[in-house]
């Protein structure tokens, strides 16, 4: 933890004048629920045949034009979704949208992907997350340097390096089960998340699979 | 038999003020209710008022601290901070939640607070002054001055997650509960947050 910020943050306390003065406040609140019965709207009859006419022109209208937008083309451009990050079809719009290669590696996975996103970040770090049908799921990161990109700032138990296809990753992880692994080839860093974790054993597959892709 | 066209309308009209009589009925037996005789605004009789006032305080015990310094690192002043304490532990009496763990209780404290912080500083931040700023000027310490200030200047996004990772521990997955943040958002966020404070900081960061 940062013990700069720690220390500050340690400054910020309830004195004792803050907790009388705020359970003094909350003593004479109130503190009944609003009600939440809604009350029903009932429309006189005209009204009635008006929505049900307005709801059958939405279908008609549904029904003719929707064949028609099926057709568009389904390529959608990137979408920024907040500043900085865009959302990305495929990993070929993601490799043009941070300017270098960031490739598919569902191939390498431990579990078959049914949902896959790809997002580039600030334009500098690329990221596909891939989604299993049992709730698995992985990270894969790259981005420019050789600072770790994860995010993953937790305290692991276990941090063990293992060799693979001619760069050392470092896995990370607790009690054998390791759930995240960071590497740089020099040019890039890299980092892919599992979840659930795998072994060492696998781990050395799977960055094989990873690395040679 | 002659066909009246009236008895529809009349039942209509009758059973319309019958309902209008019913609930002018309601609203009467409320008014003179002897709830509201007894005084109690909100309807608590004196015994469950008491109860809230006994969870008041032990929220305020165990979690006072963490409400307040979450709101700090947004809002930037005591007094701003104090009231998002006061409204977080009354929005939790009001809709009594109920939890699987003290974890659940304490993340959803952190994100009432961190929402009703958030609303202050877009629509209705009432004060300026940065009393945290103010202690460490007068006790001439730059060093955690530098840090807080490099701290303060990062977007929102960044310090929460910064925040809530660093002075409240959690792990990336419990701020993506309290963020309602997908895990990899918050790990984006952290690592992003973590560089600019590398590059302000220089030699003094130390967000290891």
């Amino acid at each position: 933890m940062a013990d700069a910020y720690s220390e500050i943050m340690g400054r910020v306390t309830v004195t004792p004048e803050m907790r009388r003065r705020v359970l003094d406040n909350i003593s004479r609140a109130d503190l009944s629920r609003a009600p939440e019965r809604a009350v029903p709207v009932r429309f006189p009859s005209s009204r009635r045949i008006l929505a049900l006419a307005a709801c059958l022109a939405v279908v008609l209208v549904g029904v003719l034009a929707g064949p028609k937008l099926l057709q568009k083309p389904t390529e959608e451009p990137p979408v920024e979704t907040e500043p900085g990050i865009t959302a990305c079809g495929s990993a070929e719009e993601l490799s043009k949208a941070v300017g270098f290669p960031v490739n598919d590696v569902s191939a390498a996975l431990p579990f078959q992907t049914t949902d896959t996103q790809y997002t580039a970040y600030d334009g500098e770090l690329g990221e596909i997350s891939y989604t299993g049908a049992d709730g698995q799921s992985a990270v894969y990161r790259k981005s420019p340097g050789a600072d770790d990109n994860s995010g993953d700032y937790n305290d692991y138990a276990s941090v063990v390096q293992v060799t693979s296809g001619g760069v050392t990753a470092a896995l990370k992880g607790n009690g054998g089960s390791y759930s995240l692994a960071v590497w740089t080839d020099g040019a890039y860093s890299y980092s892919l998340s599992l979840a659930p974790g795998a072994n060492q054993a696998d781990w050395s597959g799977i960055l094989d699979a990873v690395i040679s892709s | 038999m002659e066909a009246c066209p009236f008895p529809r309308l009349e039942r209509r009209i009758f059973s319309r003020a019958a309902g209008l009589l019913l609930r002018l009925w309601t609203a009467a037996a409320a008014a003179v209710s002897p709830e509201a005789e007894d005084g109690e605004p909100d309807g608590f009789s004196p015994e469950s008022r008491e109860a809230l006032n006994r969870r008041a305080e032990d929220l305020m015990d165990r979690y006072g601290n963490s409400v307040l310094r979450i709101a700090y690192s947004y809002l930037h002043n005591t007094a701003d901070a104090e009231e998002v304490l006061q409204d977080t532990l009354i929005r939790f009496l009001k809709s009594a939640p109920a939890f699987e763990s003290p974890s659940h209780e304490k993340a959803w404290l952190l994100r009432v607070a961190g929402n009703l912080s958030k609303n202050r500083i877009d629509y209705n931040r009432v004060r300026c002054a940065d009393e945290l700023n103010e202690e460490l000027a007068s006790e001439e310490r730059e060093d955690l001055s530098f840090v807080w200030e490099a701290v303060k200047a990062l977007p929102v996004k960044y310090r929460e997650a910064v925040h809530l990772f660093y002075a409240e521990g959690c792990s990336t997955a419990e701020i993506a509960e309290i963020l309602h943040e997908n895990e990899a958002t918050v790990r984006s966020r952290l690592m992003r947050g973590r560089s600019r404070l590398k590059e302000v900081l220089k030699e003094a960061y130390d967000f290891g």
